[in-house]
Formats: C-alpha cells, sequence, structure tokens
C-alpha cells in the first residue's frame, strides 16, 4: 500500500469536483474491495476520497412504484429491507449468497458495482495481466483458468465479474443513477459493465471521476417468483462457478416476461436476450426450459480447464425456470 | 451491543481538506477514547494490534478471508483488516477485550470455552465477536442465503445447525473446532446443545 | 476408567484465548520495535542478475535492505538435529540462485510495517530465469544430511502395482462404499511471524512458535555465534504451535541479522 492522501468529500457534487481536479484521486466507500487491492499494489491512488459520509443511505418507493437504493447503503440493508425481501426476492437472495456477513455489512451498493472484474492472476503481479498492466500479456488464458470466462472473453482477458448483486440487478432491468461531471445521468445495468475486448483494464462505462448515487429498480410483478441459483466449490463464502437469476412469469400456460442472466460466466453480468425472446409465448415445459438454456450457451467457449462451467449452467438454468414457473422460492 | 458511555467526545473532524502524512486520529474502542498519529493507510487492524497493544484482534489472512480480525463497528460485525483506521472517527468499535471480563465473561466466551470451540485459539476473538454479531442479528430478523423463507425468519430458538454454519462462514478455523464453535453459539441461543461430555463408547467395567 | 476420559475438561489456557490475552508471537510489547517485511522470487528457477535496493533504501522510514550482496555474517549450523536444526540447508541469502517460487531474496526493514511493505515494491529485480524441473521421476537424488548420525538419504521410490480387479474377486469378503470429505487444508491461522530482542550483542530473546524450543535456541545459539545459555527462547501461547512450526525455517533467518530490535511478520 502506498502513501496516499485522505479527504472526506461533503457532498455527492463536492466528491465528483475532487475527482475531477485530481486525476490519480479513487473514491473510498466500503473499502472492502479497495483496500485489499491496495495492500496487494494493485492500485496506487495518490488521493482517496471518503464517499462514505455523503448520506445516500435511503431505500425509498418512488411514485411509479419503482424502488430508488441509495449507493451507500450496505449490501446487508438492501437484502433483509421488507420490500426487496417481498418484491425483489433473487436480489436478497443474490447479495445473502455473496461474500460474508462482515464484508456485506461494510460493502455498498456502488461498491458492489464498482467491485474489480477479477483472477488470481491479477492478483498476483508475479504474473502478466493486460487487466493490471495493459499490453502486458494474459498468464490466465493458458494457465489454471478453471474459475475463468467462457462468454464474451477475449484474448486480452478471460476474468468474471464476481458479484452475485448485479446478477440480479442485471435480470431486474436495473438503471444506475450517476452523478458526473455534467450533472446526473442514468445508465441502464446492462450498459454498464463492459466486455473485456481490447481494454480489459476498463470494467465499466463510467467516466473518470464520475459517482454512482442510486441504484433503481423498476416495477416488476414477475419478480416475486425471480429465482438465484448460486453453484460453486464451497457451501459459502466462495465465488461462484456458475450463478442463475432467472424469472418467468406464467399465464396459463404461456411464458411472459422471461428475465436471465448469469454470473461466473463472464467479464460481467450477462444477460441472455436471446433466451428471454426465444421463451416468450412458449408453453412451460421441460423441453422448453432445456432448449432455453441450450441457447443461453450457444456461444460458449470453454477453456481448458473449465468445459464443465457449460453444462453446469445449462441444468442450473433449466432449474431455475423450472422453479420459476412454479412461483419461485426457494433458498 | 455495549452503547458507548463516553460523554465528553470531541465532535468527528470534517476532514474536508486533504490529509498528507501522519494526523492524529481519536477512535472509541470498548468505551475508551484512544488518539493515535497514524498515516491514512493504516488498518484498524493494525491500529488495535501495533499502536495500542490490543491484540485480542488476529492478523491471520490480512485479506478480508480468515475472519481472525473481526471486530464490532457500530453493533455490526466488520473485517478490521479491511478497514482504514481513519474512517473508523466517531464510530463505536467493540473488540474481544471489551466483550467480556475474567469476572464476567460474555455468555459466548464462557460457552466457546465450556464446548472446547477452540483448540490453538487464534481464529477464537474473531469466531466469538462475529457470533455475537449473529445472535443481534437473529434478533433483529436478518436473514441468510439459506433461510427457507425470506418472510419467516427463525429465531434464536429455531436457528438450524445449518443456519450458524452459514452465518458464520466468514471465520474460518484451521484447527477444525467447528462442531463446538456451533455447540457454543446454540447453547447461548438457548438450544440444547450437544453434551459437552465427549461422546464416547465406553463403559465402566463390571465390578 | 480413570475421570479424565468422558468427562468434559477446559483447555488450560482456554480462559486466556476467549478473552484475547493469549500472547502469540507478535504479540509482545516491546519499545522501538522496527518492521521486516519479505522479498520474494517471483520464479521458480534462475539467477538473479541484478537487484536494485537504490529507491527502497531511499524510501521513508527504511532503515535497511537486506540481499544476498550485504547479508551480515551467519554461521553454518551442525543442523544434526541434535544441537541444531534448520529446514533449508543452504543459508538464505547465501547467493543469486533461485531454487523455487517464494524464495526469501531479501528483507526491508523500517520504523513502521506500512513503509517497509511500501519500500519493498521499489526493489528491481532482473532474473536469469531457467525451467524449474515439476517431474519428482526426473530428479536427482542426492545424499541429505546426517540425523542423529545416521544417514537420511531418500533413495527414489520403486512403484509396482498389483491386480487390483482380481485381487478383490477373490476376497474372502469385500464391502463397497462411498465415503466423502471436504477439502481440507493444513494450513495454521497463525502466520510465521517473530520478534527478536537483542538485549546486547551475545543476547537475544526470540519470540516465535516453536515445538522444539531447546533445539531452536541451540540452532541461533550456532548461527549467530553466541552462547546458547545467553540466549532464551520463549513459547509463546501453548498449541499455537501446530505442525509446520517445528524447526526453524528460512524466516527466522531474518531476525537476528537486524542490528537492533525488530519483528518480521
Amino acid at each position: 500500500m502506498k502513501q496516499f492522501s485522505y479527504v472526506r468529500a461533503s457532498s455527492p457534487e463536492d466528491a465528483v469536483q475532487r475527482a475531477i481536479a485530481h486525476q490519480e484521486s479513487q473514491f473510498i466507500a466500503g473499502g472492502t474491495n479497495l483496500v485489499d487491492r491496495l495492500k496487494a499494489f494493485l492500485d496506487n491512488p495518490s488521493e482517496l476520497i471518503d464517499v462514505s459520509r455523503l448520506g445516500l443511505k435511503e431505500i425509498e418507493t418512488m411514485p411509479d412504484g419503482s424502488i430508488r437504493i441509495g449507493a451507500m447503503v450496505s449490501n446487508t440493508a438492501v437484502a433483509n429491507h421488507h420490500q426487496i425481501r417481498e418484491h425483489y426476492p433473487l436480489l436478497s437472495r443474490a447479495i445473502l449468497s455473496g461474500a460474508s456477513q462482515q464484508i456485506r455489512n461494510v460493502a455498498t451498493v456502488g461498491g458492489n458495482l464498482l467491485q474489480r472484474t477479477r483472477c488470481p492472476y491479477y492478483y498476483d503481479t508475479a504474473f502478466a495481466c493486460n487487466k493490471r498492466q495493459p499490453e502486458s500479456g494474459c498468464a490466465a488464458r493458458h494457465g489454471i483458468n478453471r474459475m475463468h470466462a467462457i462468454l464474451g472473453a477475449s484474448e486480452k482477458c478471460i476474468a468474471v465479474h464476481p458479484s452475485d448483486m448485479c446478477v440480479a440487478l442485471a435480470a431486474l432491468d436495473a438503471v444506475v443513477e450517476v452523478q458526473g461531471a455534467n450533472g446526473q445521468r442514468q445508465i441502464p445495468f446492462t450498459e454498464f459493465h463492459r466486455l473485456p475486448g481490447n481494454t480489459p483494464q476498463w470494467d465499466s462505462n463510467l467516466e473518470p471521476g464520475a459517482l454512482i448515487t442510486a441504484v433503481i429498480l423498476p416495477p416488476n410483478p414477475a419478480a416475486k417468483t425471480g429465482i438465484y441459483l448460486k453453484l460453486r466449490d464451497r457451501t459459502s463464502y466462495a465465488f461462484a462457478l456458475v450463478s442463475v437469476a432467472a424469472m418467468v412469469a406464467v399465464e396459463g400456460d404461456a411464458i411472459h416476461h422471461a428475465r436471465l442472466a448469469l454470473g461466473g460466466v463472464a467479464h460481467k453480468p450477462w444477460r441472455s436476450l436471446e433466451t428471454e425472446s426465444f421463451l416468450e409465448g412458449k408453453t412451460a415445459a421441460s423441453e422448453t426450459f432445456e432448449q432455453a438454456a441450450e441457447i443461453a450457451l450457444q456461444q460458449a467457449q470453454p477453456l481448458s480447464h473449465n468445459h464443465f462451467k457449460v453444462s453446469m449452467a445449462q441444468r442450473a438454468i433449466k432449474r431455475a425456470f423450472t422453479i420459476s414457473a412454479q412461483g419461485g422460492s426457494t433458498a | 451491543m455495549l452503547d458507548s458511555t463516553l460523554e465528553d467526545q470531541s465532535p468527528t473532524p470534517a476532514r474536508n481538506s486533504p490529509i498528507q502524512g501522519e494526523t492524529e486520529v481519536t477512535l472509541t474502542i470498548n468505551d475508551e477514547s484512544y488518539t493515535v498519529n497514524i498515516e491514512p493507510r493504516v488498518t484498524l487492524l493494525d491500529v488495535l494490534r501495533e499502536r495500542l497493544g490490543l491484540t485480542g484482534s488476529k492478523k491471520g489472512c490480512d485479506h478480508g478471508q480468515c475472519g481472525a480480525c473481526t471486530v464490532l463497528i457500530d453493533g455490526e460485525r466488520v473485517y478490521s483488516c479491511l478497514s482504514l483506521a481513519i474512517m473508523q472517527e466517531g464510530k463505536t468499535i467493540v473488540t474481544i477485550e471489551g466483550l467480556g471480563s475474567e469476572e464476567e465473561l460474555h455468555p459466548l466466551q464462557a460457552a466457546f470455552l465450556e464446548n472446547d470451540g477452540l483448540q490453538c485459539g487464534y481464529c477464537t476473538p474473531g469466531q466469538i465477536c462475529a457470533s455475537a454479531a449473529l445472535l443481534e442479528e437473529v434478533k433483529q430478523g436478518s436473514a441468510s442465503a439459506i433461510t427457507p423463507d425470506l418472510t419467516s425468519l427463525p429465531d434464536l430458538e429455531t436457528l438450524s445447525e445449518a443456519e450458524i454454519k452459514e452465518r458464520l462462514s466468514g471465520n474460518l478455523c484451521r484447527c477444525g473446532a467447528y462442531n463446538g464453535i456451533v455447540a457454543a453459539v446454540q447453547q447461548v441461543s438457548g438450544q440444547a446443545a450437544p453434551s459437552p461430555a465427549a461422546n464416547i463408547l465406553v463403559e465402566e467395567p463390571e465390578q | 476408567m480413570n475421570k479424565v476420559v468422558g468427562t468434559s475438561v477446559s483447555r488450560k489456557e482456554g480462559l486466556a484465548k476467549v478473552m484475547g490475552k493469549a500472547p502469540y508471537s507478535a504479540e509482545h510489547s516491546i519499545s522501538g520495535i522496527i518492521h521486516g517485511y519479505l522479498v520474494t522470487s517471483t520464479i521458480a528457477k534462475g539467477r538473479i542478475q541484478s537487484i536494485d535496493t537504490q529507491a527502497a533504501e531511499q524510501a521513508p522510514g527504511v532503515i535497511a535492505v537486506f540481499t544476498h550482496n550485504n547479508r551480515p555474517l551467519i554461521f553454518e549450523p551442525d543442523n544434526d538435529f541434535q544441537n541444531s536444526k534448520i529446514y533449508e540447508s543452504r543459508l538464505p541469502l547465501s547467493d543469486d540462485q533461485i531454487y523455487y517460487g517464494g524464495q526469501i531474496i531479501g528483507l526491508v526493514v523500517a520504523d513502521t510495517f506500512e513503509q517497509a511493505r511500501e519500500a519493498s515494491q521499489l526493489i528491481e529485480v532482473e532474473y536469469e530465469v531457467e525451467t524449474p524441473l515439476v517431474d519428482s521421476r526426473q530428479a536427482t537424488y542426492e545424499p541429505g544430511i546426517s540425523m542423529f548420525g545416521e544417514s537420511m538419504t531418500f533413495s527414489k521410490g520403486e512403484f509396482a502395482a498389483g491386480n487390483f480387479e482380481a485381487g478383490i474377486a477373490n476376497a474372502a469378503a469385500s464391502i463397497e462404499a462411498t465415503y466423502e470429505t471436504a477439502t481440507e487444508l493444513h494450513s495454521p491461522m497463525e502466520p510465521h511471524a517473530i520478534i527478536a530482542h537483542w538485549q546486547d550483542s551475545d543476547s537475544l530473546t526470540v519470540y516465535e512458535p516453536s515445538q522444539f524450543v531447546m533445539n531452536s535456541q541451540g540452532t541461533y545459539a550456532q548461527l549467530f555465534g553466541i552462547l546458547p545459555k545467553k540466549y532464551a527462547s520463549l513459547p509463546p501461547t501453548l498449541a499455537a504451535p501446530l505442525a509446520r512450526k517445528r524447526f526453524l525455517g528460512p524466516i527466522v533467518f531474518f531476525v537476528p541479522l537486524l542490528p537492533v530490535n525488530s519483528s518480521a511478520p
């Protein structure tokens, strides 16, 4: 951890101004990922701007029925909020399946979005990593790549975004509210994170100096049946090998409002629009969900150590849709 | 959790102009006020252990994976190794040293002893702080990843063994004292913990 | 039956442990303590071509930087199990050779842990990289060191397999069952940490996790050319030194390299 100066922002506007004026600065809120990266010399800011005391800690229902979650609300508080539990149970489940209670108590909503897409080779400075040092190479591609991406990866980077919460948010059509130099703007969740392409050093489309102020959940009656299924090496406190956020609303036998997002498979929370449009209007039956699962993984390009992820994801998708079609709920 | 009984607390400094190098930071720990001269990069764990001699909080991995550094901040469990000390100004910190005294152990400390929830003891302070928070969370109706129904939450009497294990998954024990740890939490939850006597299939020989 | 088997007995040091008051090796308060941070090899085999410590030496708070170029004098111990024992017969920082990844190649000493850690990143190392041998069947075996006068040379293993299928078919009885166990990694929670406290030039107190206190004492005495009786090694907390903490590993050699009080976390 290099020496840095420390300052507390007095308002979101103040935070953004400071960040733009001081280009080697970084925001810190919960710090659960950033402090760890600082210790490993992965990030070397010359100034930390503390944004943890700006308020932004409300969860409120907006006039249009959407729910606005302040960026500094802890992951724990979101997961245990009565409206989230009732109307967006898959979001509660996704959050609770991620990290540990100690991390969730401190980690913020905004910070969860901005944790780095990462892999062990990124963390170990003895290895080449294009994300850590652009154009230095990727040691993971022909290394131990069991945990890595099977969708949307590039020659430059095969790391996966580790968040569980973000997978649920992707499925829920969430919107990210951002304070930038030119005021506020809203970014659809699926456009917030990036695929690696030739610039894996950038995980998101947030412009330099911009601050996340809230995440907005649009009203969604089908979300009550949503499922979050996480498969991992350990029972708890481990990143997903594969995770699935899925929901369908069934009227008669016909599927409406299908949503599918995958975690542990790509550089960003992976939303599968093809699968969703395939399911629309189809009969809620085992074969339908099996076909849906195949469509979702059609583009998969597994690496030497993670072929298992393809069938694991397919089975998880089928199971999640099946449970959702039956009305949802399950631990 | 303990409430701060300090009355003459100085207000938390605004820190609206950048701090360079060492600066005075005042922290409220176990109902006492401590002032240290530290750089902003110093973690809460390193302040506790290296500056204040409060070595009950342990450094196992220093990366937020083992849980040995767990302390309570404003009543919530937190990894002190991932927390910058300067960011804790104005908050109420409780460490294992503030949880109980030799005369009056915290019920969890007594239960860990009684149920042998430790061997080398290095993870124990973190386990106990995490367990103390766990009991409080259950009382306040917080869910875990394996809670079957998010609208009907377990209370201390009905908290299952699996729930306890899931809720303590942020604390590792390399000696493998998990059974004793779970039994200790069950005991303090008011559940019938397994007998502390070793379960050995021996009988007194016939006289 | 005796009164111990089947009854619950609290650990002798249990009370101190549940209160956070049991002192482990890095938990002894000594005024003026300074901190060491290790620099380790990022290659598995080869040679250090150059190691530039200039920037690290000039970093804030840094007291000294040690590498193979300036290692202070230490003596080869007998390493015979009786009077002394070390894990690696090659003394650290002996030369520029790299035998394994993570091998200690330097030590930064500074006023604070944070300063030592930062300075460690300023050390520039250039390596001549060789391909490591990772197949034990290709390895050559050299005579090992003598233990209690007996040779401890490992011989190359010979492997043979019988016919399991035939054997089990002819067995008088057989049982077929599947047993599963979670992955267990044997790695103690307490990290290796040492505090060395030089009272004067031939009197040293070391706080370290050890299962072999007397032997450690003898080893330190031989390494640093001091009289064993002047040297005291305190076992920190009972049961803390679990396996892997039996003999002195490479980390300990650095402690007394330091001219003053120090700790090497």
